[in-house]
């Protein structure tokens, strides 16, 4: 029990000091509808099938660059502020400072997908707003941010610092955005969850194998 | 007409036969380079060390 | 004092010259002609061969990696950097030539098939290990990341195979497929698999005696630019 109040207080922290800027979540918000427009632009509205086939992939390129964002944002306010040094201090497991933060980042995409998600729906006229995509996104959303934590850990720590986060992150990420972005095209597509149900089952495995290999490497990252 | 195309293949595989023979052989001249670089640096160091003896 | 005559390497490089040379004798004149792309074909030995190497290299830092963060022993992040750095070497020709290949046999550089993929993808978490290295100048973090990125990026060689693997056979019409189109070879003396076969063998064993003698190189180049910090340390303090 003594953990998981672990986790979820370095969770309480990273809400209660969002709340007081509101920084992050602007900025990933604007940036996705940002993103929105220029898709709108880029992709030719009049043909229906065209839009159908496009937003799946549309719809992930927008999570995973605000995404970054805010792991960027996350982990170098840890750094400038000290923060970081400040939990290692105390007697907490590493895992439970690497799952506070993984959480705490995915909990700040999921609100950011709350508003990118209705956008979508409202610009392009696509189903979105069911069931099965919001799963999907939930679970892409989980492994994403769990693995990009332990990278963005190490790449704010580096001269290149934000610019880092991407070239470490997205070879890694690419097998999780395919698995995603198929199911996603399933669900939306309201096909019967067994026509793209081997996506689904490769996306949790993805989850899986990335969020536990970062959970076990993290400790490295942070001891100094 | 096949003996054209065969030619133009035949550009193909030279092309990528002399990728390997150039990849190789440019990396191995860095490599050669920055050894030398760092032999002379040595050099220099060792001197200094035993002029400071 | 540094041993004027380097024996080990003498050796490593007359045999990576011999077995690349006999490589291209065998390639050029013993193997088998394939009936529809024919000379074309001969890029295939050395393609593989540097392919299969290069993600033999990822899988050497993998565990150099894991060694790494077992002992904090400088020579495990030597070797490696050292890997990666030849990986992405034979992975860039391993490219290049494929698309070489491809062009005249399939009438375009590129496809995203599953073998493609995963290459490229490799190939940019060399890229990502290298430039990672690079932005970091204290010694021990730098070995210290660098590890912990080489255990994690290797996940996503299997998984990026494994996802669009998937998506082919999915939509097989889609997609064209290196392994379709060396499984169609055929060849025009009857043994013509078998010679196939022990050709690639021997361009696959040629390559990685390379491989050892250009990572010996790079092993011993690092370590000398460790001994020329040191000293330098020394005169400084």
């Amino acid at each position: 029990m003594s953990y998981l109040r672990k986790v979820a207080a370095i969770i309480a922290k990273d809400i209660a000091a969002e709340l007081r800027t509101r920084e992050m979540l602007s900025s990933m918000g604007v940036f996705s509808i940002l993103v929105i427009i220029v898709f709108n632009f880029a992709l030719e509205l009049t043909d229906r099938q065209i839009v159908l086939t496009a937003t799946p992939g549309a719809l992930w390129v927008t999570i995973i660059f605000a995404g970054m964002l805010g792991l960027n944002r996350s982990l170098a306010v840890e750094l400038d502020k000290g923060c970081l040094d400040g939990l290692l201090l105390t007697p907490v497991d590493r895992s439970a400072i690497f799952f506070g933060k993984a959480l705490g980042n995915a909990l700040f995409m999921l609100i950011v997908e709350v508003v990118v998600l209705p956008l979508f729906v409202v610009f392009f006229d696509v189903p979105l707003i069911r069931p099965w995509v919001m799963v999907i996104v939930v679970l892409g959303t989980l492994g994403f941010a769990g693995v990009g934590t332990l990278l963005s850990s190490m790449a704010v720590n580096t001269r290149a610092r934000e610019v880092m986060l991407p070239i470490l992150l997205f070879p890694v990420a690419m097998p999780e955005l395919v698995a995603a972005v198929k199911a996603t095209a399933g669900a939306m597509a309201g096909l019967p969850v067994s026509e793209w149900q081997q996506w689904l089952t490769l996306l949790i495995v993805f989850d899986v194998i990335l969020v536990a290999v970062s959970f076990m490497v993290f400790e490295y990252v942070v001891e100094e | 007409m096949s003996d054209l195309m065969n030619f133009k293949n035949a550009i193909f595989l030279v092309a990528a036969y002399s990728v390997f023979w150039l990849g190789t052989f440019l990396y191995v001249l860095t490599l050669n380079q920055r050894q030398r670089n760092l032999e002379k640096d040595l050099d220099a160091l060792e001197a200094l060390v035993e002029k400071d003896k | 004092m540094r041993p004027k005559i380097d024996v080990a390497g003498s050796a490593l490089t007359i045999a990576s010259a011999a077995l690349v040379v006999t490589a291209l004798a065998l390639v050029f004149l013993w193997a088998p002609r394939e009936i529809t792309m024919k000379e074309v074909q001969r890029i295939f030995y050395f393609h593989v061969a540097v392919d299969w190497v290069g993600f033999l290299a990822f899988f050497v830092t993998l565990v150099a990696s894991i060694a790494y963060l077992r002992t904090r022993d400088r020579k495990w992040d030597i070797l490696g950097a050292a890997s990666v750095e030849i990986g992405a070497l034979f992975l860039t020709m391993g490219a290049v030539t494929g698309s070489l290949w491809a062009r005249p046999v399939w009438n375009t550089w590129w496809t995203w098939d599953a073998r493609l993929t995963t290459v490229a993808i490799t190939w940019l978490v060399y890229l990502a290990y290298l430039m990672l290295r690079g932005a970091i100048d204290d010694p021990q973090r730098r070995a210290r990341f660098s590890a912990v990125y080489g255990i994690v990026s290797f996940v996503t060689v299997p998984l990026t195979f494994a996802s669009v693997f998937f998506l082919r056979t999915i939509h097989p019409a889609l997609f064209a497929s290196s392994t379709e189109a060396q499984g169609r070879m055929q060849f025009e003396t009857g043994l013509g698999s078998a010679r196939m076969g022990m050709t690639l063998m021997l361009c696959v064993i040629a390559f990685t005696v390379v491989y050892v003698a250009l990572l010996r190189s790079r092993i011993r180049l690092e370590q000398m630019a460790d001994r020329v910090a040191r000293l330098q340390q020394e005169i400084v303090g």
